[in-house]
């Protein structure tokens, strides 16, 4: 089982990201929130219910209220800490050089990619292509 | 016969007779001698007078002395003539030679000079005649010469005359004739030098007083007709002369201000203390200084002065007087200010059109790379219902993709097309919104509009629905899900030369934080916000263009009001 949390306010991509992710592994499990305030209510959740953390995190940049950096930013100790194998992934419509720039700064980011995710993506990155 | 002679008588008679034809031929010749020398005196008076005459029409002293030198030949009937001339002033010496070979010039004019500096004499003329026992040593028989003459403080000349032991038989000897007529020629020659250089020197004189008053008159025309304003003051400060265009600016008249200091009645409390430092510390060490600082005019209105004030000083290094030179710069500081401003608008404008570029993609993309990952799903789906809610939610991204292409070519019309004004009904144009915007209201909200009277408006027709139109669909689409009371309340009235619109919901509201920045371009402030974050924004330049005003309140979670203010203006102020 893998387990995804998807951060995006667009609610037509919160229809086709998870059916592309479940397009390419049978076994997961995917959370989507629409913001980053809902996204971190989530995780203190799994905290305080000792759940498994998520192995994947899409996160989009474009978002209101809080950008997806910003979202990375008001992250706690606990938090991060809860996090630190989850693997993050940066999406955006449009891949500005300057949010390119900036990704580069927060180490726990594994990847920056234009959206939509696609199957083959998915299966490359848990490791499953072929 | 009255008496007879004897012999001897006769004789003696004879005797005494020719002892008168004796004396009297004696006399005849002394009587001829003197008419000769008379003679020849008046040929030399004559030419001394030639000299005279000759002389005065002279302005040069170098003319002059080489007449002195070639008429001291002539009237003192000497071989050699020898003029010395000093100009202490201009440092130069002249020596002059007359009547001699040029192969001798040199030995003589030697001689001469040890003759002079031997026998030097204070006053009048000094005659040496040289022994013939050192012949062979001396080329000079004898010479006289004048004592250095001082004419005024800057000229001296000294005169000599002399023979050659060569050529003295030819020449009559020096004596005390000629010492006379030597010593009348000298005379004559001072009267006539200091004459000259009188002459000069008032020439001179004239000369500079003339070149003076040119220039005076030249800088007293620039000081008086410059469009700059001029300022003469002493070494004080205090005014002693302003030009016309000083009274101009300042609105001062010269004799209100003579005797004053500038800075106590043109100074304002608005001029920059560093200006004021600056100034003063330049004037206390009497240096130029160039300052630009706020002065205020007689009537009260402040202008930017440019002033560049320069001590002068008079020919002994006195400071004697202060010039200012001063010019309204008013219009190229407001323009520099215009400048600046235009420039800062230009950062900001170029800074949002980044923003707005970015953020143009990124809303035309979004709809796009859905409409790609929708695509892909439907290519491997099997199943026909979700084929169908895929094909569904493509129809959804190609409406968000024509309305962020509608809501950009507003906002741009906005921005370009002129305001034009036409009289409409405001309660009309709201209840055919509603209307229009019923699709969003799916669920049954009460949509109302209340007036006191007709609400007829001249203002900007497209503008006015846009506006409306994006302001009402706000309070529609923001509603609380689920509350089957929620309501859009739009309420009209007139207060004098305006209209006052109130845009009520009980929607989700707005935070706090929020309210500050709904009406930044591209500021998103919902999550369950679609749009593109253009409404506001424009909302606020059309009511800039309108000159009315947008004010907002809002509750979080309990609702919002818009209030518009809309000038009723039936011209295109």
């Amino acid at each position: 089982m893998i387990r995804f949390l998807l951060i995006d306010d667009d609610d037509i991509i919160s229809v086709i990201h998870p059916a592309t992710i479940q397009r390419a592994i049978s076994d997961s499990d995917i959370e989507i929130t629409p913001s980053g305030y809902e996204a971190i209510a989530l995780i203190d959740e799994l905290i305080e219910l000792q759940e498994a953390p998520p192995n994947y995190i899409f996160l989009d940049i474009n978002m209101p209220e809080i950008s997806g950096f910003e979202f990375l930013d008001r992250l706690t100790e606990t938090e991060l800490d809860f996090l630190k194998d989850s693997k993050i992934i940066m999406l955006s419509s449009s891949v500005n050089q300057k949010d390119i720039e900036r990704a580069k700064t927060y180490p726990m980011i594994r990847d920056f990619i234009s959206k939509p995710l696609t199957v083959e993506y998915i299966r490359e990155l848990v490791g499953l292509a072929n | 016969m009255p008496h007879s002679l004897n012999p001897e008588e006769l004789y003696q008679k004879y005797l005494d007779l020719q002892l008168r034809v004796t004396r009297f031929s004696s006399i005849e010749q002394e009587l001829i001698n003197t008419r000769e020398q008379l003679d020849h005196e008046l040929v030399l008076h004559k030419r001394l007078l030639k000299f005279n005459t000759e002389a005065l029409k002279l302005n040069s002293e170098k003319e002059f002395i080489q007449l002195v030198a070639e008429s001291v030949i002539d009237i003192c009937e000497t071989q050699i003539a020898y003029v010395y001339f000093l100009h202490k002033d201009r440092q130069e010496e002249e020596r002059i030679l007359e009547g001699v070979r040029k192969k001798d010039e040199a030995a003589i004019v030697g001689e001469i000079e040890k003759i002079i500096h031997y026998h030097k004499t204070a006053h009048g003329i000094k005659v040496v005649h040289q022994s013939t026992e050192h012949t062979e040593k001396n080329v000079l028989k004898s010479c006289m010469f004048s004592s250095t003459i001082d004419i005024g403080s800057d000229v001296s000349i000294l005169l000599a005359a002399a023979n050659s032991n060569e050529k003295a038989p030819f020449y009559p000897a020096i004596n005390d004739r000629s010492k006379i007529l030597f010593s009348i020629f000298v005379q004559q020659v001072e009267a006539i030098l200091s004459n000259i250089i009188t002459a000069q020197q008032n020439r001179q004189q004239m000369h500079t007083i003339a070149e003076a008053q040119i220039e005076l008159k030249k800088l007293s025309l620039i000081a008086t007709k410059t469009k700059s304003g001029v300022i003469i003051s002493d070494k004080h400060g205090r005014i002693e002369w302003v030009n016309n265009s000083f009274e101009q600016t300042t609105g001062f008249k010269l004799e209100e201000v003579i005797g004053k200091k500038p800075k106590e009645f043109l100074q304002s409390d608005l001029t920059s203390l560093e200006d004021k430092t600056k100034m003063a510390n330049a004037l206390a060490a009497k240096e130029s200084v160039e300052v630009t600082v706020l002065n205020k005019s007689k009537s009260g209105h402040h202008y930017y002065n440019q002033l560049a004030i320069t001590p002068v000083f008079d020919e002994k290094g006195e400071h004697i007087n202060f010039i200012a030179l001063q010019k309204d710069i008013t219009a190229e500081e407001n323009y520099k200010k215009e400048l600046i401003q235009k420039n800062t608008e230009l950062e900001k404008i170029n800074k949002e059109l980044d923003q707005f570029i970015y953020s143009i993609s990124h809303d035309l993309r979004s709809p796009l790379l859905s409409i790609k990952g929708l695509l892909s799903l439907i290519e491997t789906s099997v199943d026909e219902n979700e084929t169908k809610l895929y094909h569904g939610l493509i129809g959804k991204s190609v409406g968000r993709l024509d309305n962020t292409i509608l809501e950009i070519l507003e906002y741009s019309r906005n921005s370009r097309v002129d305001v034009y004004r036409d009289e409409f009904n405001l309660q009309n144009m709201i209840e055919q919104q509603f209307q229009d915007l019923s699709y969003i209201a799916e669920e049954g909200i009460d949509l109302k509009v209340f007036s006191d009277s007709s609400p007829i408006i001249f203002s900007d027709k497209t503008r006015v629905e846009t506006l409306l139109k994006n302001l009402i669909s706000n309070a529609i689409k923001y509603r609380k899900k689920n509350n089957f009371t929620s309501f859009v309340h739009v309420k009209i009235r007139r207060e004098g030369e305006v209209y006052v619109i109130d845009i009520i919901d009980n929607g989700e509201g707005i935070s706090e934080l929020n309210q500050k920045r709904v009406f930044e371009m591209f500021y998103r402030a919902s999550s369950s916000s679609q749009g593109t974050g253009l409404g506001l924004a424009m909302c606020q330049e059309i009511v800039k263009k309108l000159n009315g005003e947008i004010k907002l309140t809002s509750q979080f979670g309990e609702g919002t009001t818009i209030t518009l203010i809309l000038p009723n203006n039936p011209l295109n102020a």
